[in-house]
């Protein structure tokens, strides 16, 4: 009896551990840091200049970054987390359009 | 490797090379032009060439007579009249435009853009207007301004009739810039993933939401153009800017040296058609 009760009760005070140390957490579970949304920002940037150094830059990426940028100074984590990372993803679309282009381009040209 | 074996290797080296320019994308100028133009003959082998001078008005019959309604009060008539008055204004430093643009002024808009081996770049007939005010002592006007617009709509004007016939680029200056151009033609872009030719080369005809999509052999023919959803005359770069915000790319500046090189290249593949701008779009 005990062998299957102890577990059971081992599961239990581990749940309601994790629930208390949920509820005094200043983080909301799955949300991101201040710091790394800053980080993805900076992640983003990164890419566009590399894109834009190609002759590739997205105009959607630079709306994103304000995006997120906006939503992490009114501290709306998830929402500028999300946008960072919209951001990030784009730009680095962009770079690799540009590797693909950088050669495929002449396919396209007409021959006679 | 011995001697016997490099000459060995002779032979199939030049075939290597002879393909390599031979296959598409690596034409000189002159070839990819007989190839542009002719693919427009094939595409649409019941319209002239020199029908495409009119832009989707040659592909859609509905939509000209539209378009020629709209002629008979043109939008653009007051920019060319503005343009006239900015062409004979006399410049502080002595002479003017018409001393300053040759022996054709003010019909010069079929001889740009051209590349100035000296300055080693392509030069516009914006640039050219530019360099004439500065050279006689006016301030140079702003390339996306209206007063830019008006006197290009009136050289414009002058220049109906004329017809494109832009030397081959030649030296490795002119072609750099000639290749720059076309690879930036060529090029998909932007979150939409599109070239210029991706809609004028291979969806040429066909409906882009409600509009028909025009042969590039006519777009350098008709600029400055006004332009209903500007509500305004604005040149062929702004054109090749809102193109890049349609496909979700950043657009380069009028007058960027990227922009003036796509200008060269596909001006020099509008060789052989008629001037007929400034021109009025939707």
């Amino acid at each position: 009896m005990n062998t299957v009760i102890e577990p059971a009760f081992r599961v239990t005070v581990a749940a309601i551990l994790l629930v208390i140390a949920c509820g005094v957490s200043p983080v909301k579970a799955g949300e991101p840091t201040a710091e790394e949304v800053a980080v993805v920002i900076a992640q983003a940037r990164e890419e566009l200049a590399q894109a834009r150094s190609l002759g590739h830059g997205w105009s959607v990426t630079p709306t994103y970054i304000q995006e997120a940028e906006a939503a992490l100074a009114a501290n709306q984590l998830a929402a500028a987390f999300a946008a960072a990372e919209r951001a990030n993803l784009t730009a680095m679309q962009a770079v690799r359009q540009a590797e693909l282009e950088s050669s495929s381009w002449r396919d396209r040209v007409p021959s006679s | 490797m011995n001697r016997t074996n490099c000459t060995a290797l002779l032979p199939i080296t030049a075939l290597l090379v002879s393909m390599l320019l031979s296959a598409p994308g690596w034409a000189d100028p002159a070839q990819d032009l007989a190839a542009f133009q002719n693919f427009y003959q094939k595409r649409f082998p019941d319209i002239p060439l020199a029908a495409h001078k009119d832009g989707a008005y040659a592909l859609d019959e509905a939509k000209r007579e539209q378009w020629l309604e709209m002629e008979d009060f043109p939008p653009y008539e007051i920019a060319v009249d503005d343009g006239a008055e900015l062409y004979d204004e006399a410049f502080p430093g002595g002479g003017g435009y018409a001393d300053c643009l040759g022996d054709s002024a003010p019909a010069v808009k079929q001889l740009y853009p051209r590349f100035d081996g000296e300055a080693g770049q392509v030069v516009t007939l914006e640039q050219a207007l530019n360099q004439c005010r500065v050279e006689g002592g006016l301030e140079p006007l702003a390339y996306e301004g209206e007063e830019m617009a008006a006197l290009a709509a009136y050289i414009a004007m002058e220049s109906r009739g004329r017809v494109f016939e832009l030397a081959s680029p030649a030296d490795p200056g002119a072609l750099a810039a000639y290749e720059n151009g076309k690879q930036f033609y060529y090029t998909r872009r932007g979150q939409l993933n599109f070239a210029c030719s991706s809609c004028h080369l291979q969806s040429v005809g066909m409906m882009l939401r409600a509009e028909r999509l025009s042969a590039a052999v006519g777009h350098a023919t008709h600029w400055p153009v006004y332009r209903g959803k500007w509500e305004r005359v604005g040149s062929l770069h702004k054109r090749f800017q809102e193109c890049n915000e349609q496909v979700r790319a950043e657009p380069l500046d009028e007058q960027s040296e990227t922009y003036r090189n796509l200008e060269y290249f596909l001006t020099y593949m509008n060789n052989g058609m008629e001037l007929n701008g400034p021109a009025s779009r939707k």
